[in-house]
């Protein structure tokens, strides 16, 4: 493909579209009604050198999955007139059942499957929308794949209706997109528990918004990572503390380097109602060099008072008095990055529970770095 | 000299209601007619008797005012502002109607004193504090003026700077914050009425601390304050603003702008009490404030350090910033902003690094009771050619009660790769264990609540210069009365 | 083996050493005591070649060459070995991990093949039991969480992996309990022979009653002010820093 037809593909596309027609002006301290758009700002990619830098690299890194772990079922197909959105934060700037064009929506029944780890991979379904019902409290772990080149299609939209008392790990995987836009919605229901690891990495623009309902009880993890990017990375999480005695720990790391742009925005929300909530998170990002940039909005908005809520975030090269230790006992700078690089990510890497994920998904991390 | 204390010492009155600071004095004033429009700039600057250039300065600044819209980023809530509500020029018309002796002030006032823990003869002699003090639109008094004029330091109200020093306001005025920046900012632009000027000479330390009092007094008048101070080469200077305002049902405006400038291996610590009235148990009234503050450290090794303790007004917008220019410069920002009632706070800073080993520091801390709202909002901002800029950012919010809301939203962005950043931030409720430690000790909850929220705040409280940290102490408790913990 | 001469180093345009001589030939220990500040663990760090130490004369060679020129790795790598006297934790990096990766930089340095894992496991397991160190600590992430015993611990089962020709211990004995001094102590005789050398700093006599230096030297203010032989750690355990630089 070439540089010329390469952008015109991207600016073309209807996600273009969709942040031109939602994005105004680009101060910063900006007009909050779309201030979660801030830093997905298109026009700031440099398309010639992303697409300088793109990785040719082909994984088969879905082979890796399918080897070891079964397709889910389609358990059911079905046709809504309008999918209803149980999304609805105070302040949210988006109508997200107003966005859904497409009225066909997929849905999983996961409590079917009778394998402890299942794999969907989105690129083989032509629906935009899709919806996962769980209810068993035996934890299940569920793959989604998400590495097709869709800078023509509209943003897709995943619903989970985690029910009380379930447990579910998933993981989610986006490499190799050149412009996605995703929604993730997860209603937690009472006492359920939700263990989300995100691999993002050889994106060359991507966006993903998770949104967490949470009623009591519940426990919500987010684990993230992100790199060998190119062009706009963003993250976007909104988490929703509506009830008592819930925890929600979200860890976002980034590696950033070859001209990308890497966005994290995080919110943590706390109803009135919503008394010992214990909130955590933390984004840290590696910048590699002086062509990058790592944009970081971690947020807090708590209106409960006896609650235990905290957020942190770092940006800084890789650590020096590391580096000297590792060459102090003759490893070469550039091995010690490379090791430092994945001792980064790795906090992410651990929070996958299921062992053979975790065997597989460390090798695909090592392979990319 | 007399009229500036007789001012401090009304400044801190105490009246009917909660708030300590409200009354108003009944002083014949001269005003402007209500309203904002070209003549009134006009009116504005004939009053200052301003030279040409000053008045085509505020005209065009008024022009762009009429072009912007307001800022709306903050989380704040309140009805539209009418501008036309207002005056913008207000002046007393004579000094001899102010009160002379301490018979006249009222008793209550002497009280509120005892209760800040400032004896009145030990304000009045204020050793070493040097005031400029603005009681609605016009420098009253200046003093310590002499020992100033020795030193070539230049203190005193802006309106006298543009008349004596205008090669000074042309080159800096409005060099910081760009009269466009925002619609307050312009509007500040063109109806400013008074501030201070301060100029420090090379080599100079100011041996006393610079202070003023804004006070706000007659009805509906938008306060609109400008100060610049400028650090020449080698210089230092400490500042301290205070501000209180009567207690009125209607909102007043405040909107003012402060500019600082520090050049090569300058620094200026600014430091900030403000006690606006923030309106009735039930949200009516308080003040309006909308406050630009910035500060350019051009010069190598220069540092500018603003510290705050908001506890007043109904509405606080405010970000005192700094632009980090100079190699090796720092910025500082030390904030407290308590929230009562119905009030709401949106505050923070920006730090905005451009030159080399530049770094920052912010420390905020917020706590918010009753209904009210608190927002923690700083940018911190590496540009690619900061490099090897540090910045630690520390945001602590304390909530009392349940029916207030507590907010942190920063904003991190780095383009250097040599650069670090670190933000911390939690938010949490009182600790009932200190709490019950304190009350079991004998002291009332209230104090225990005063006591605790002291120590949260310690590390801003103790960047306070002595005159001011006494009394802040005392209003952080104050401010938090009658809040259910 | 290594050959200082009239080293001047500063930090931050402080000067710390400021004129240091020493010669250590091949197969001697030598001790290095003195006073807190003095520049020890100064000379430590310049010696392994760690950034931002500003060297503004004087030279040192390492095996006939100038160790001033190389890189740090490129130190390590020639045989140098730096214990350090806080040992840095690095979150992420599994012990055996960075231990494995460290030595198979040196086989590749000396155009050997990488050590299979099998070999590197039995010599790994072999090493950290005469050290007493428990094989668990070594899945756990470098140095984090250790005590500070273990930390020095896992520096000198580095050292005897490693096999380097000079090794620099900073302070290894403090920390250490006095079973653990003992254990770390054979460890460093063990791994002594009449082709390596040590450098050992410490603060205590007592540690040199385990490992037999053949040359004791004082260091203050940045300089050597004496050197003698064993008997001089004695004599200072008696009298004290102050005492012996006025003597
Ligand atoms: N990064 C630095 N910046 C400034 N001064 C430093 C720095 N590192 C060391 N120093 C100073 O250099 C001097 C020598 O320090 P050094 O660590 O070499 O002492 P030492 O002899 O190892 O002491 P100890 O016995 O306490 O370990 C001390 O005064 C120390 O404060
Ligand atoms: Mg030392």
């Amino acid at each position: 493909m070439d540089v010329e037809k390469y952008i015109q593909n991207i600016k073309n596309s209807k996600l273009n579209q969709y942040f031109q027609n939602n994005l105004l002006e680009l101060n910063p301290f900006r007009n909050h009604k779309i201030e979660n758009y801030k830093y997905a700002q298109l026009n700031k990619i440099d398309y010639n050198i992303a697409h300088k830098n793109i990785h040719s690299i082909d994984l088969n890194i879905k082979d890796n999955f399918h080897d070891i772990f079964k397709n889910a079922k389609t358990m059911e197909h079905v046709t809504l007139d309008h999918m209803q959105w149980t999304f609805n934060a105070p302040d949210s700037p988006i109508r997200l059942s107003s966005l859904i064009k497409d009225p066909v929506v997929h849905s999983f029944d996961l409590n079917n499957f009778n394998e402890e780890v299942c794999i969907i991979d989105l690129s083989n379904y032509l629906e935009l929308n899709f919806i996962f019902d769980y209810s068993n409290n035996e934890k299940m772990s569920l793959i989604i794949i998400d590495s097709e080149i869709n800078s023509n299609k509209s943003p897709r939209y995943l619903k989970f209706n985690i029910h009380e008392k379930a447990n579910i790990e998933i993981l989610q995987m986006s490499y190799n997109k050149e412009n996605s836009l995703i929604f993730y919605e997860f209603n937690q229901n009472d006492s359920s528990n939700v263990n989300l690891t995100a691999l993002q990495a050889n994106n060359v623009q991507l966006r993903n918004e998770f949104y967490f309902n949470l009623a009591s009880h519940c426990s919500t993890k987010i684990s993230g990572t992100n790199f060998c990017n190119l062009g706009v990375n963003d993250n976007y999480s909104f988490i929703q503390h509506n009830k008592p005695d819930s925890s929600s720990k979200e860890v976002f790391k980034s590696i950033v380097d070859h001209g990308a742009i890497t966005n994290f925005q995080g919110k943590i929300y706390v109803d009135k109602i919503a008394q010992k909530t214990d909130g955590y998170q933390m984004s840290r990002s590696l910048l590699l060099d002086d062509i990058s940039k790592s944009n970081n909005k971690p947020e807090l908005e708590i209106y409960a008072d006896d609650v235990k809520c905290s957020h942190g975030s770092t940006i800084s090269k890789i650590d020096q008095d590391h580096l000297y230790y590792f060459n102090s006992r003759g490893i070469s700078s550039d091995l010690a990055t490379k090791i430092l690089k994945k001792a980064f990510i790795q906090e992410v890497l651990d929070s996958i529970e299921n062992v053979s994920l975790k065997q597989i998904s460390d090798k695909i991390v090592s392979s990319f770095l | 000299m007399a009229a500036t204390e007789q001012t401090i010492k009304q400044v801190k009155t105490l009246e009917s209601g909660d708030y300590k600071y409200g009354f108003s004095s009944d002083i014949e004033n001269i005003q402007a007619p209500k309203g904002l429009n070209e003549e009134i700039v006009k009116y504005i600057s004939k009053q200052k008797n301003e030279p040409e250039w000053m008045l085509e300065w505020r005209l065009k600044a008024f022009n762009v005012f009429n072009k912007l819209k307001k800022p709306d980023w903050a989380k704040l809530n309140f009805p539209e502002i009418d501008y036309q509500d207002y005056y913008y020029y207000s002046s007393p018309k004579s000094m001899k109607d102010k009160p002379k002796s301490l018979d006249e002030i009222d008793p209550e006032i002497l009280k509120t004193y005892e209760k800040l823990g400032i004896p009145i003869e030990e304000q009045k002699v204020l050793s070493g504090v040097a005031m400029d003090v603005v009681l609605d639109s016009v420098s009253i008094a200046t003093t310590y003026k002499k020992q100033l004029n020795d030193l070539g330091i230049i203190f005193c109200p802006i309106s006298e700077a543009i008349q004596e020093h205008p090669e000074l306001i042309k080159k800096y005025l409005g060099s910081v914050i760009p009269v466009s920046d925002h619609s307050f900012s312009a509007l500040n632009s063109a109806v400013f009425t008074d501030g201070s000027f301060v100029y420090i000479p090379e080599n100079v330390r100011c041996p006393v601390e610079l202070s003023t009092y804004f006070r706000i007094n007659a009805i509906n008048t938008g306060q609109f304050e400008r100060t610049l101070i400028i650090a020449d080469k080698n210089s230092y200077v400490s500042y301290l603003e205070g501000c209180t305002a009567p207690m009125r049902d209607e909102n007043q405006l405040h909107a003012a702008n402060v500019e600082l400038i520090a050049l090569d291996n300058a620094e200026i610590k600014y430091s900030t009490v403000q006690n606006w009235y923030p309106g009735d148990k039930d949200g009516k009234g308080g003040i309006y404030n909308f406050v630009t503050k910035r500060g350019a450290c051009r010069g190598v090794n220069s540092k500018i350090s603003w510290t705050q303790v908001e506890t007043g007004s109904a509405i606080t917008w405010k970000y005192p910033s700094c632009i980090l220019q100079g190699d090796n410069s720092k910025g500082e920002f030390y904030s407290v902003a308590i929230t009562n009632n119905f009030q709401q706070a949106d505050t923070g800073t920006k730090m905005i690094h451009i030159g080399k080993n530049t770094t920052s520091k912010i420390i905020s801390k917020g706590i918010s009771a009753g209904n009210a709202s608190n927002t923690y909002r700083g940018q911190v901002k590496i540009q690619p050619t900061a490099i090897n800029a540090r910045n630690f950012t520390q945001c602590d919010s304390l909530l009392i009660g349940n029916e207030c809301g507590a907010h942190t939203v920063p904003y991190i962005e780095s383009a250097n790769s040599d650069a670090q950043v670190e933000h911390e931030a939690t938010t949490s409720k009182i600790n009932e264990d200190q709490l019950f430690y304190c009350q079991q000790r004998g002291l009332s909850h209230e104090d225990a609540v005063g006591l605790i929220v002291n120590g949260f705040c310690k590390e801003v409280l103790q960047n306070l210069p002595m005159e001011f940290a006494v009394e802040a102490k005392k209003l952080v408790s104050i401010s938090l009365e009658g809040s259910v913990g | 083996m290594l050959n200082i001469n009239n080293l001047k180093v500063s930090i931050d345009e402080k000067e710390i050493l400021k004129g240091l001589s020493l010669k250590i030939n091949k197969g001697e220990v030598h001790a290095l005591m003195g006073p807190n500040g003095s520049g020890k663990s100064t000379l430590s760090y310049v010696l392994s070649g760690k950034e931002k130490y500003q060297v503004n004369g004087g030279s040192v060679d390492f095996k006939d060459n100038n160790l001033l020129d190389m890189d740090v790795d490129e130190r390590a790598n020639n045989g140098l070995f730096l214990a350090f006297q806080y040992p840095m934790e690095i979150p992420g990096v599994q012990t055996s991990f960075f231990l494995r990766t460290a030595m198979n930089a040196k086989r590749k340095f000396n155009n050997k093949p990488e050590l299979d894992a099998l070999e590197f496991a039995k010599e790994l397991k072999k090493k950290s039991q005469e050290l007493n160190i428990n094989p668990d600590m070594l899945k756990r992430d470098l140095n984090v969480n250790y005590s500070g015993g273990e930390k020095k611990k896992q520096e000198i089962l580095q050292l005897s992996m490693l096999d380097p020709d000079l090794a620099i211990l900073d302070e290894t004995d403090s920390g250490l309990d006095i079973d653990a001094l003992r254990i770390v102590s054979e460890g460093v005789n063990k791994a002594r022979n009449s082709e390596n050398s040590f450098l050992v700093i410490t603060h205590y006599q007592r540690l040199l009653n385990y490992i037999k230096p053949d040359f004791v030297h004082i260091i203050a203010d940045g300089r050597i002010v004496k050197s003698g032989d064993y008997s001089l750690a004695l004599e200072l355990e008696e009298q004290g820093y102050e005492k012996m630089a006025q003597a």
